[in-house]
């Protein structure tokens, strides 16, 4: 329903002369944030032992280069106290591990330690339903050229689901994420929908859907919009760090930021005809 | 309880006025427009002799009442825009005279504004603001299109979200806490195309009147203002049809006598027809917005007139017919003007008004209804009681209907599920009294109690939280979640699931220095039992009320304000400054994340906070010449706190307070135009203000990588603002001679809004360029120069 909006908003921008410009905006310095990037995927038909675990900092607006983390300790540990361990292998803040074992619905901890601080957080490891079909709409958007994709999965009709779709068209830098839950389509085939001017026919567009928990559901929900391209608009609501799942048990004022999660994915990779 | 409170001040009040009695006639009667019939508000009457004095105004029918001794008095009935009119009579007994005031100019409506438009030094009514509809169309507008609204962002103490934006913030409060009133008739969504028009059709609106502060007891239900319009009621006495054609809309409105000079309708339509030239150009979108106004009224006898008034507006838009969206509000009002004597006046009110919203987005797959309906029953009573006492006294109640929302499928099959978001009901009850008096030739009072009432009503589950919260605090990752419900408790039809009542004071005082010199100083108390659900800078059509219950209470407004009011150099200048602090309890503000819309449990979303707003306001007017206007200077804060409500949380911004989203420390608005000749007049305005407070990105921690997108790490809320604002616009109207023998008369308006270019922000937004991946930031300003023309007529 929050798409609403933001059609109202393009809508808005259309019908009048309006203009945007790019500018330069001076900017009031602030405290910088630890940052956890922690989303455990496992693809449907794969082992999913391969997993990684991003480490940084907040850093510069207007700046391109990601801090990194090293030297931090990271694992997770299952229910049944199973320990993985996440090792740096490069100088990019990444850390991996090869022999993670998903299991459906079980619950995992994550521990990271860095700077005499202690991190953690946990979380439960949600079933996906597959992607049932794709389908192309050729005349869609404002000027009824826009190329339309709607992947389809079918909705479990016993449970409260939250969905995150991800997209990543083959011409763009960064993937273009969105949120569902099923308050509206309980047990219904439904769908994410992925529309921009750029997609053009011959390009490739990577689909996945991930089961995210309601807490993640919200924290995505958030984080998409102040990423967005809505903030500061007369139908913006007021932008706010958004605070994830991790706590900082050492000092709990010195909060990170991020987000723990675990999902099974169904992923399919769509050639626009 | 209430009725014996009442009691008790109604003999209160009658032992006062028995005092009074002594040998005194009633002088009373309608004043109206010699023209069309057409019966003025606000017209001030006074009565001279050598030994007694006595001024009045008339009200909302164009009414008056006098009362004085035995004895012959000079009459002098003044009012903006006519002849005043001088004549002598005699009083020996009641007498019933009707008054027809003769307009000073000929020209359409623009009459030349001799405007007599002084600061009345002498009654105790402050922060008021009147705007004659002549006045506000000679005012430079965007594209030309007159705008009601736009014209009151003029006014001290009056601001908007920017450019483009809806609805208006009276004394930094909310927009939501505007009582809007169309002939009595509550308008919940007061703009066409997302706020770039108002719904008022200019040519249907005889007057307005913006209570800013020291708001009389007769209105409620609004924390902040209450802006009181008023339709014209038709001419009388012959037929006649007016018109204009805009770049945006046309308007054309009929008018003429049911029967002459006793009754008269209105029938008034105004469309817009940008989605012709989309339809020309094959392209599948539309867009456009219209509205009606009619009105009849009939004098039954001298004593008994019946007016019936409506208006029905409507905006539509669709997108490749996979989007439609309809809004608009419609009104429904039968009013009973009865005297019982000329000295008591009374009106009975059936009001019927709703605001509907309908979306139908076919291509993901349903169709979403939702609206406010209302139906209201007013009875009002003016004592005239004596020239020095006036009594105005009624009672009214408003039965609520709301439809958060409907959802059904539209797609086959289908992938939504029909859905009706829980009906909520509402009874709001309220009775009033309030006097006017004059205790010396140089103080005056008007003091006034208002009780109102509001029950919420079943049929509805309500939902149980554990210690009746329905936010928790997550304190280990310290943020506020939606409550669970531990169980749900049925409420019937029309059984009360929670009450509030309230006493709301209102007193306002005046003390003059001398004719022309007058202090004035004021307090008043307001209740709003409804909440407009909208967590954004300005209210937008899909936005939706909720009553009060046990989880959101109502907002309790108290505002002070002191002034200083004069007029100087005979009359041709006014000046008034006021300073004002308001307070109001129980401003919502919404937990992050919140979903506003089709949200079933809003108080799981909602946190109580509070606002508090001060300011000074200066207002400096020309009233008389060729060359006449008003500047306006604002100085005033407007913040917001939702504390948490225990040591633990955090709260919203920690706790802190913060600008809201109407914050403008500095506001300047000139407004002035010039009668060069019989044919040419030149209008102008400027307007310059502080940016809107917005929040921006912390420079040197201003973003994080998360899953392969930066997100912006935001800066305390609202701790930044955008560039000033500021735009010069220029109007000029062309009268050509007028036709005697077709009676046509007509006039052309060029206007160039934004002279200058400004490329004024409406937003400044922080996004990740998806083709390189590099941070951007972008100003987006709604309107660069803009010309506009305009061709009115009349016949």
């Amino acid at each position: 329903m929050k798409k609403i909006k933001y059609i109202l908003i393009i809508f808005t921008a259309i019908f009048i002369t309006s203009c945007e410009k790019e500018i330069y905006v001076k900017l009031n310095n602030g405290a910088p944030n630890f940052i956890i990037d922690a989303s455990i995927k496992w693809q449907k038909g794969t082992l999913g032992n391969k997993q990684q675990i991003k480490l940084s900092t907040t850093f510069d607006y207007y700046s391109n280069i990601v801090p990194t983390i090293s030297g931090a300790t990271v694992f997770i540990q299952d229910s049944n106290n199973n320990t993985f361990n996440f090792t740096e292998t490069d100088t990019l803040g990444n850390y991996n591990c090869s022999d993670f074992i998903p299991v459906l619905n079980q619950n995992y901890t994550l521990t990271v330690r860095y700077d005499n601080q202690v991190y953690t957080a946990s979380e439960t490891l949600k079933a996906v339903p597959s992607i049932d079909k794709i389908e192309q709409k050729n005349d869609s958007g404002f000027s009824a050229k826009d190329i339309q994709v709607k992947a389809f999965y079918t909705d479990n009709g016993a449970t409260k689901d939250f969905y995150l779709f991800r997209f990543q068209a083959s011409d763009k830098a960064i993937p273009s994420y969105s949120v569902y839950k099923d308050e509206f389509f309980q047990g219904n085939q439904i769908y994410g929908i992925y529309e921009d001017k750029d997609l053009k026919t011959g390009q490739d567009l990577d689909i996945t859907i991930m089961a995210i928990s309601e807490p993640y559901f919200n924290y995505m929900s958030i984080l998409l919009s102040i990423a967005g391209n809505t903030n500061g608009s007369p139908f913006q609501s007021p932008p706010a760090t958004v605070l994830g799942n991790i706590k900082n048990t050492t000092n709990e004022k010195n909060y990170p930021l991020g987000y723990f999660s675990l999902s099974e994915t169904d992923n399919r990779n769509y050639l626009i005809k | 309880m209430l009725s014996k409170k009442l009691l008790l001040l109604y003999l209160i009040f009658f032992s006062y006025f028995l005092s009074f009695a002594q040998e005194k006639y009633t002088f009373s009667g309608i004043i109206s427009d010699s023209n069309n019939n057409e019966t003025l508000i606000g017209v001030n009457i006074s009565a001279n002799s050598s030994t007694a004095k006595a001024t009045a105004t008339t009200n909302e029918y164009g009414f008056y009442s006098i009362t004085l001794p035995k004895g012959e008095y000079q009459l002098s009935i003044s009012y903006v825009g006519y002849q005043t009119l001088q004549k002598t009579i005699t009083l020996a007994q009641n007498t019933k005279t009707n008054f027809y005031l003769t307009s000073v100019g000929e020209d359409l409506e623009e009459v030349i504004i001799t405007e007599k438009t002084t600061t009345n030094t002498r009654r105790a009514e402050m922060s008021v603001n009147k705007l004659s509809i002549a006045t506000i169309k000679k005012m430079p507008v965007v594209l030309g299109e007159v705008d009601v609204l736009k014209s009151i962002l003029l006014l001290p103490g009056v601001t908007n979200a920017g450019e483009g934006a809806s609805g208006f913030n009276v004394r930094g409060g909310g927009a939501d806490q505007n009582l809007i009133l169309l002939d009595e008739a509550t308008i919940f969504n007061s703009s066409h195309v997302f706020g770039f028009f108002s719904v008022f059709n200019p040519d249907a609106i005889k007057d307005l009147k913006l209570y800013k502060g020291g708001i009389p007891a007769r209105f409620g239900g609004r924390a902040s203002s209450v802006l009181d319009v008023y339709q014209k009621d038709g001419n009388s006495k012959k037929m006649s049809f007016n018109g204009g054609i805009g770049l945006i809309s046309s308007r054309f409105l009929a008018e003429g006598p049911l029967e002459k000079d006793k009754g008269s309708f209105i029938a008034a339509g105004r469309g817009s027809y940008g989605h012709l030239f989309l339809k020309l150009a094959n392209n599948k979108n539309t867009a456009y917005f219209y509205d009606l106004n009619t009105k009849l009224n009939y004098k039954l006898d001298k004593n008994n007139s019946l007016y019936l008034s409506g208006y029905f507006g409507r905006d539509v838009f669709s997108l490749d017919k996979s989007f439609t969206n309809t809004y608009g509000n419609a009104t429904l009002n039968l009013r009973w003007n009865h005297l019982f004597s000329d000295k008591l006046f009374s009106n009975l009110s059936l009001i019927y008004s709703d605001y509907y919203y309908g979306l139908a987005l076919d291509f993901v797959g349903f169709k979403y209804d939702s609206g406010i309906k209302n139906y209201n029953i007013k009875y009002d009573f003016k004592n005239y009681i004596a020239d020095n006492f006036k009594l105005t006294y009624g009672v009214n109640a408003i039965y609520y209907d709301f439809n958060p929302g409907t959802i059904q499928p539209n797609s086959s099959p289908a992938r939504f599920n029909y859905n009706q978001l829980d009906k909520k009901y509402a009874f709001e009850p309220a009775a009033y009294i309030e006097a006017e008096q004059k205790i010396t030739s140089k103080l005056a009072f008007n003091y006034g109690l208002r009780y109102s009432l509001f029950y919420r009503l079943g049929n509805y589950d309500v939902n149980i939280y554990k210690d009746n919260e329905a936010v928790t605090f997550n304190n280990d990752l310290k943020i506020y979640e939606k409550g669970v419900p531990i169980g749900t408790k049925f409420y019937g039809k029309n059984k009360t699931i929670t009450s509030f009542d309230n006493l709301e004071p209102r007193f306002s005082a005046s003390y003059s220095l001398n004719e022309n010199k007058s202090f004035k100083a004021s307090y008043n108390r307001m209740v709003q039992y409804l909440q407009l659900i909208s967590n954004t800078s300005s209210p937008t059509p899909l936005d939706v009320w909720t009553p009060s219950d046990n989880y959101i209470k109502p907002q309790i407004a108290d505002q002070v304000a002191l002034g200083y009011f004069s007029n100087f150099k005979d009359d041709k200048y006014s000046l008034e400054v006021e300073t004002f602090y308001k307070k109001v309890k129980n401003r919502i503000d919404y937990i992050d994340g919140a979903n506003l819309i089709a949200n079933n449990a809003l108080e799981q979303v909602i946190l109580n906070g509070q606002l508090r707003a001060y300011g000074l306001e200066l207002l400096l007017r020309k009233n008389t010449g060729k060359f006449n206007g008003w500047i306006s200077y604002t100085l005033s804060r407007s913040e917001q706190q939702t504390p948490g409500r225990n040591a633990q949380e955090l709260g919203i911004n920690n706790g802190n307070w913060y600008k809201s989203a109407y914050d403008k420390l500095h506001n300047i608005a000139v407004t002035s135009s010039y009668e060069y000749s019989k044919k040419w007049t030149y209008g102008a305005n400027f307007a310059l203000q502080t940016g809107q407070p917005t929040t921006f990105p912390k420079g040197n921690n201003g973003q994080y990588q998360y899953q392969g997108i930066t997100v912006p790490n935001y800066a305390g809320r609202n701790g930044d603002k955008l560039p000033t604002y500021h735009h010069l616009d220029l109007s000029a109207t062309y009268t050509p001679k007028r036709d005697r023998k077709k009676g046509w008369q007509s006039e052309w308006i060029f206007s160039i809004y934004n002279v200058y270019n400004r490329q004024n922000a409406a937003s400044i937004s922080f996004r990740q360029n998806t083709q390189t991946g590099n941070n951007e930031a972008f100003r987006f300003s709604v309107f660069g120069v803009v010309p506009g023309v305009s061709y009115n007529f009349k016949f």
